[in-house]
């Protein structure tokens, strides 16, 4: 079992680092916020006095921060104090230059390093059912896998540095532009009078198909599993997925991809968050598309 | 066996009224086009003098035009004077809505059955006989026309009152060309970052970026064997009827008051690509237009 220093113990840390004491790792863990690391210490997490401190025998070390400058000014911040021959994994969701600079980090001190999104929810953290998305070596990868099947169910090389937070931000514009695209199909449908069940009927064997409408579909009634029949109790968060398509355009911007109805689909997003409505499953952008319904 | 006049013998129709022959009904054909009527006879269809002599003694008439305004001269020019009472008029053309139901009027008028019937499954579905209908109308109608509807196409699906079934495709389509054109986004985005077409497949068809347009119709060569981009994009369904569906979506749109903001931006995006030449390419190509290379 390996000693595994784990930074970032929020909704997310929180569990996977949870279940990486369930699976008999010994972590040691940090966070700034002092009710965080209460909380780790009540599920057996080792509280460290800092970042620094909580790597100093860490054989393996695992951040899940918010954004690309918090998990650069960490890693700048612990990585000599990181054991020679430890592996580097970042499991927060980030821009992709700020994840290959992070490799660059790492490799500049001779380290392995994965990047590793996952995706999944905080329902996939606590259930450890994470899918997590891995850019890295393969003899980087070939280390991380072992331990990283004990926060996920699906561990997926995506390539070199870099690409496992890119398969997700691709990953996530789709999902993001397909909801739109449902939520538009169905209140539209709505419109002309044709029921929504018909509608279903019709796309969920057919072209239209898409996981926004099999699997998470906005409209209530239809698919036992969604959110939808739950008040859109997230599920996803607006916020989050507000959050990955701006990293998406991001990338795009940077490696000069065009991406118009990614583009469309953060103002969308944007605009529901900023009535309010960002604490709500994704799925809920149907209610503004619908507006006040027929 | 049913005595069936069948008008509109072009790329669709012809195939669909051979099947109509080859279930063992007797099918009366007509075509402004004398070529179209020519085939149409070599496959067992006899020749009509005109549009309101196949009406005559018909059982059941089925029309497949390329917009609202044929339909409407066609059922409106005779068509309906000349059939007796009860006789059920099937419309299989893909119309805007509003036509649509208009056409059901002027047969409800002229104590006639009715049903709209627009087809997927494009001139393959149509030649093999296993093309999708989606049917508007009264139950009394439907009961009426799926047995013979089930001679042209293997799913007959019921979706309302009339109308219908126009607004069933267009939604769909609708649905369709946005999650195909976020496929081809993200796709490009992929390549631009260095993730491999093989990686995001491998996430994306087992995640919430799943759609029909990534697993059955994948817009780029390798993951899906079967997809048109195995094939220099060759159709398939073509972007010139992509564009025709979205126009009709938007017309259907602006008339009930629904916002389809992604919608709008998937026409305009079609008519830039048909604009550029083509038309012709399968709807899935606009990857191309997307990378800069239509």
């Amino acid at each position: 079992m390996a000693n595994i220093a784990f930074i970032g113990l929020g909704n997310m840390g929180g569990y996977m680092s949870a279940n990486l004491v369930k699976a008999q790792h010994k972590v040691r863990g940090f966070d700034l916020v002092a009710d965080l690391r209460a909380a780790a210490e009540r599920e057996g997490v080792e509280i460290a006095a800092s970042a620094r401190d909580a790597v100093k025998d860490a054989e393996v070390v695992i951040t899940m921060l918010p954004q690309g400058q918090h998990v650069l000014s960490v890693w700048r911040d612990i990585i000599e104090a990181v054991p020679a021959g430890a592996l580097m994994i970042d499991c927060s969701t980030i821009d992709v230059a700020s994840a290959r600079e992070a490799h660059g980090i790492a490799a500049a001190r001779g380290l392995d390093v994965v990047d590793a999104p996952v995706s999944g929810g905080t329902a996939g953290a606590k259930a450890a059912t994470l899918t997590l998305m891995v850019g890295g070596t393969e003899q980087a990868v070939s280390r991380a896998r072992p331990i990283l099947e004990k926060v996920g169910s699906k561990v997926v090389r995506c390539g070199e540095a870099g690409m496992g937070q890119a398969a997700k931000i691709c990953n996530n514009m789709m999902a993001g532009i397909n909801m739109v695209a449902a939520s538009e199909g169905f209140a539209l449908a709505e419109r002309l009078g044709l029921s929504a069940q018909a509608l279903f009927d019709v796309v969920s064997t057919s072209s239209g198909q898409s996981t926004a409408v099999t699997g998470f579909c906005p409209v209530p009634g239809l698919v036992e599993r969604s959110v939808s029949n739950n008040e859109y109790k997230p599920g996803f968060a607006l916020a989050l997925m507000l959050k990955d398509l701006k990293l998406a355009q991001s990338a795009a911007a940077s490696v000069g991809a065009t991406s118009p109805l990614g583009a469309l689909a953060v103002q969308l997003y944007a605009l529901h968050a900023l009535a309010g409505q960002d604490g709500k499953d994704f799925s809920h952008i149907y209610t503004m598309i619908r507006g006040a319904g027929k | 066996m049913a005595r069936i006049g069948f008008i509109g013998l072009g790329n669709m129709g012809l195939p669909m009224a051979g099947n109509l022959v080859k279930a063992g009904h007797q099918v009366l054909g007509f075509d402004l086009v004398n070529s179209n009527v020519e085939k149409a006879v070599a496959r067992k269809v006899e020749k009509a003098h005109g549009a309101a002599d196949v009406a005559k003694d018909a059982d059941c008439v089925i029309t497949m035009l390329p917009a609202g305004k044929h339909v409407l001269d066609v059922w409106g020019g005779g068509l309906l004077a000349a059939a007796k009472p009860g006789t059920i008029f099937i419309d299989c053309s893909t119309i805007d809505v509003a036509s649509a139901r208009k056409a059901h009027d002027m047969a409800a008028k002229a104590g006639m059955l009715s049903l709209d019937a627009p087809v997927s499954g494009g001139v393959g579905g149509a030649e093999a006989a296993s093309l999708t209908l989606m049917v508007g109308g009264t139950k009394e109608a439907f009961a009426k026309g799926q047995p013979i509807l089930s001679g042209v196409g293997k799913k007959v699906v019921h979706c309302g009152d009339p109308g219908a079934g126009q607004s069933a495709k267009i939604c769909n389509n609708m649905m369709l060309a946005i999650t195909m054109i976020g496929t081809c986004e993200a796709f490009n985005l992929a390549e631009k970052l260095g993730l491999s077409h093989e990686a995001l497949f491998d996430v994306a068809s087992t995640s919430s970026g799943q759609s029909w347009a990534v697993t059955t119709y994948c817009p780029v060569p390798g993951p899906v064997p079967t997809s048109p981009a195995n094939n220099h994009y060759k159709p398939g369904f073509a972007a010139a009827l992509m564009q025709k569906d979205l126009g009709l979506s938007q017309e259907a749109a602006r008339s009930a008051g629904a916002s389809t903001p992604m919608g709008a931006a998937a026409s305009q995006l079609y008519n830039l690509f048909v604009s550029q030449g083509h038309g012709g390419d399968d709807f899935s190509g606009i990857i191309n237009m997307i990378r800069g290379k239509a």
